[in-house]
């Protein structure tokens, strides 16, 4: 988990940063949720994104960006505490109801929220979601894995690829 | 459970059983009176001088009544309810702990010799000192013969339960019990419901008024506990939760039953079965395929102590335990220890520890590599824990060790329940609309982060989907492999790429030499981290004849340049360590159930001292056998633990930064006593558990010496070692801290049995500057 400083969060208790996705549109999110994010972290601890000048994220749009804001704006206090050791078992409770629900999307939605994690360095939104794609996978055959992440059925030609593959590491495939 | 009639006979000896239990609460009150009174009189024995001395006691004998009487109006409260249900009535009741008005009782007396039983003194009250509940009415009078003295001690143990179970005090319990095993449900079951709670401390117990022993105060024993610590009905718990009372054979062995559950959960059960191999069978039979049994607890039989003596008992030991899942399908995954109590006072000055002994384990198909987060899972025997599993192997060899360690089992399969609704899933049109782009748009850092939630196999098989995909899984930094089946798997995954590996894990049920050898050096080259490889099996092999594995051949440890970790477990395969070559970056070094050869090329204490291993920090070696002798020169070494080095003749220790140093029953009891000889001036913690004589043992200069820890036994064989004991402490001025494992042996221990495989660890103070005042604080029964 990405905690930030506790001194920064007690620093002024509600310090605002302001986003910009790549479609422009900006949003306005406290400092300690946008802290979350490893990136934003050092320009926020900088002081940038106060004020007009917001933070640029020209990888992320803003679908995404407020999905991820989602995220952080819920696990923020539990981040503030250092990882939450003295959370209390309703609060560890209630964080993982939401995570349930939160990955429960589309997976177009679910690959743009894993890149997004992954260029702001979001650690625990990235192994949220990556579980949940994993989730998809497991126990699976080639071609239920295929069809689950929407790849087509293979051609001829990827087909005896495929087998010489499933020839070579046998074991994987009992 | 459903349709089963029960016959006239059945229903009586539930009846009688059912008689047994309420007169054991309703003699509650009675028995602690009777402990009061036997205070009082010891009491009034005394010579005045010493009585005015401890005025207070008498005081003290008064608010136990008081205590007694509030937990007597607890337990009449929770037979009313009981009685309801007896009786028939239809009353609804919310749950057990959760009403507090008594329920209105409308017993018909002449429904059955119970009902009957409690009617007739319902108007008596349990204690009129009591003002805040008034128990309504005492089902005793009929039920107070014959309470035998164990049934006293249940009921006294269903109190303690409570606070186990139910109160804020119990909470540390319950995370040592129940979290490892809701971690890994929660793991293999991510979309279980789950619901929030609410606080809501109704009840008052005095669950510690039973025992004086080792009270730091009377306020403490007598110290009320608040339960439920949260609501059970608004806790969501009651939803979609059942309860069955009933024999778990009985109950569980119905067709019905077949296949009917995903997972299987046992805490602290498996060692009440009359025959353990039928509660396993059962337990198979009720999973689905690919479903998932956990276990924790002791292996602490029951029916030793408390049956008749032809009931029947089958107590294996926990090797027995895991050849008979495996028979009935189930393979290991991981095993671990864990440190727990059973009710225990928080308070009291003695604390018997359970050491538990953690396994995962997993069905034959599948290939564990991603989650498990807890990479000690295979470690055990580890840190200060273990001093209650060595002095075991000290009075009765291994066997023992593992009989008197908790265990956990995580048992699963490869495919998961969640397969069908995936399935729909799959279906869906936006997933095969933009699916593959979006995926394959992802940078491959992010795919391996994907990969790495997954089995190793599962990882592989996603090499179908493209050619990007087959590379994908080959740059995996973590490969776990459960338990491996054939190790040609081994061999040709890691062959598959040179990317280096944080963490390769390798549980291997069946290794030998050669296979070993096929593998081993491509892990050598790949491994930048940790390695763990544990050969499961041969343990039992090891017990029954130490001949066969010596005929499987010698292995050979390739040099791990740049390995940081390695943790062995061989199961007492013939191991040689490499004569040449540095392991440059190892920091930690492992190494269990490990047979060596006397006239071997290579010597461990070479390998492991400062020339070869520059940087080791912490060396633990454990049951080994055919060292002859280990010197070991290293200036970085940290901690050392050493235990059932069976039958070295020499143990040579110089290192100067050493801060903690474990030796434990290194030598045969009845085996000269080897030379030792240790040089570590650093030393800050000291474990001793094992024979010490000043002729063969020097210990060198320890002035920096904080804590020692050492056992003596209290009673039986083992006393004339507490000579020993006393020659060690008499080595040192002054220390820090003393803890002092006080050793019961079997059937010497109060009348139970059951008590006498634990050792009480009574931590003597941090402030004891001499050795003469320390035994003051020893009190025990």
């Amino acid at each position: 988990m990405a905690a930030p400083e506790s001194g920064d969060g007690n620093n002024g208790a509600a310090r605002m940063v302001t986003l910009i996705s790549s479609d422009n549109t900006r949003f306005e999110v406290e400092a300690a949720a946008a802290s979350l994010s490893q990136t934003l972290q050092l320009t926020i601890l900088d002081g940038g994104g106060g004020g007009g000048d917001g933070i640029p994220l020209p990888n992320v749009d803003s679908a995404t960006l407020s999905k991820v804001l989602e995220y952080c704006i819920k696990h923020a206090p539990a981040a503030a505490n250092g990882g939450a050791p003295n959370a209390t078992a309703v609060d560890r409770a209630e964080l993982e109801r939401f995570d349930n629900e939160f990955v429960n999307i589309d997976q177009s939605v679910l690959y743009s929220l894993i890149m997004a994690a992954h260029n702001l360095e979001i650690e625990g939104l990235q192994s949220l979601v990556a579980k949940k794609v994993a989730d998809m996978i497991k126990g699976k055959s080639p071609m239920e894995i295929r069809r689950t992440l929407g790849f087509p059925d293979p051609t001829p030609e990827e087909q005896a690829e495929m087998n010489a593959h499933m020839l070579e590491y046998g074991w994987a495939y009992e | 459970m459903g349709e089963r009639r029960y016959t006239e006979q059945e229903e009586a000896l539930e009846i009688k059983s059912l008689r047994r239990i309420i007169a054991a609460y309703a003699n509650y009150q009675d028995a602690a009176e009777r402990d009061v009174k036997r205070y009082e009189r010891s009491f009034k024995m005394l010579p005045p001088a010493h009585k005015e001395l401890l005025f207070h006691l008498g005081l003290k004998y008064q608010r136990l009544r008081w205590c007694i009487s509030m937990n007597a109006a607890f337990i009449m409260n929770m037979l009313e309810d009981e009685e309801d249900h007896i009786a028939g009535c239809s009353q609804p009741v919310d749950n057990n702990l959760g009403t507090s008005q008594g329920i209105g009782v409308s017993c018909n007396s002449d429904k059955d010799a119970i009902t009957a039983a409690y009617s007739e003194d319902k108007d008596r009250t349990a204690s009129s000192s009591v003002e805040n509940v008034t128990p309504h009415h005492c089902p005793s009078s009929l039920f107070k013969l014959n309470v035998p003295p164990i049934d006293v001690d249940k009921v006294r143990c269903i109190v303690r339960n409570i606070v186990r179970d139910w109160a804020e005090e119990g909470q540390k319990e319950r995370d040592e019990c129940y979290k490892p095993i809701l971690e890994e449900l929660n793991r293999l079951f991510p979309s279980r419901n789950k619901q929030s709670t609410q606080e809501a401390n109704e009840w008052t117990i005095y669950p510690w008024i039973h025992s004086n022993c080792n009270s730091l105060s009377d306020n403490d024993q007598l110290r009320a506990v608040k339960f439920p610590d949260i609501h059970p009905s608004s806790a969501g718990i009651t939803e979609g939760f059942s309860m069955c009372a009933g024999d778990f054979v009985e109950v569980y062995s119905e067709e019905s039953q077949d296949s009917a559950w995903d997972a299987v959960v046992t805490c602290f059960f498996l060692d009440t079965a009359h025959n353990i191999v039928e509660y396993i069978e059962i337990i198979s039979k009720v999973l689905k395929d690919g479903g998932v049994w956990i276990n924790l607890g002791p292996l602490l039989y029951q029916a030793d102590s408390y049956g008749p003596d032809d009931d029947m008992s089958i107590e294996l030991s926990l090797e027995d335990v895991k050849k008979v899942a495996y028979h009935y399908g189930f393979v290991m995954e991981v095993e671990n220890m864990i440190e727990t109590t059973y009710t225990a006072n928080m308070r009291s000055m003695m604390q018997s520890m359970i050491q538990s002994y953690v396994d995962h384990v997993c069905v034959a198909e599948s290939i564990p590599c991603g989650i498990l987060d807890n990479e000690e899972e295979y470690i055990s025997f580890k840190g200060p824990e273990a001093v209650q599993s060595s002095f075991s192997a000290f009075t009765n060899d291994q066997s023992s060790e593992l009989v008197n360690q908790s265990k956990f089992t995580a048992i699963r399969s490869s495919s998961g329940g969640d397969v069908a609704a995936k399935r729909v899933k799959a279906s869906d049109d936006d997933a095969s609309a933009g699916g593959e782009d979006c995926l394959s748009a992802l940078p491959d850092d992010v795919l391996v982060l994907i990969l790495l939630c997954l089995y190793i196999k599962d990882a592989v098989r996603t090499s179908v989907l493209s050619r990007r995909w087959r590379r994908v899984w080959t740059l995996l930094p973590v490969l776990r492999f459960g338990v491996v089946r054939d190790s040609r798997y081994l061999s040709s995954a890691l062959s598959a790429s040179e990317v280096p590996l944080r963490n390769l894990h390798v549980g291997d049920p069946n290794a030998f030499p050669e296979s070993l050898a096929a593998w081993l050096p491509t892990a050598a080259r790949r491994v930048s981290g940790r390695l763990v490889l544990v050969n499961f099996v041969p343990k039992r092999r090891a017990a029954d004849g130490e001949m066969e594995e010596s005929q499987r051949g010698t292995f050979e440890l390739p040099c791990f340049e740049t390995a940081t970790s390695i943790c062995l477990r061989l199961g007492f395969l013939v191991l040689s360590v490499p004569p040449a070559g540095v392991f440059a970056r190892l920091t930690e070094l492992s190494l269990s159930d490990v047979r060596f050869h006397f006239h071997g090329p290579g010597d461990l204490g070479d390998v492991v001292s400062s020339p070869r291993c520059p940087c080791l920090q912490k060396l633990s070696i454990h049951n080994v056998r055919g060292l002859d002798s280990i010197t070991i020169n290293s200036e970085s070494l940290q901690l050392l633990d050493l235990k059932n080095l069976r039958g070295v003749r020499q143990v040579s220790i110089a290192a100067p930064a050493l801060k903690d140093l474990t030796l434990m029953c290194s030598f045969l009891p009845d085996q000269k006593l080897p030379a030792v000889n240790i040089s570590a001036p650093q030393l800050k913690s000291l474990k001793w558990a094992h024979p010490y004589d000043p002729s063969s043992i020097h210990l060198g200069s320890m002035e920096h010496l904080q804590t020692l820890s050492t056992f003596c036994f209290v009673y039986g064989d083992g006393f004339k070692d507490n000579r020993a004991c006393l020659m060690l402490l008499s080595q040192f001025k002054a220390i820090e801290n003393l803890i002092l494992s006080l050793g019961y042996l079997p059937d010497l221990f109060w009348h139970k049995t059951a008590d006498a495989d634990f050792i009480f660890y009574v931590e003597l103070g941090g402030k004891a500057p001499t050795w003469s005042t320390p035994s003051l604080y020893i009190s025990v029964n």
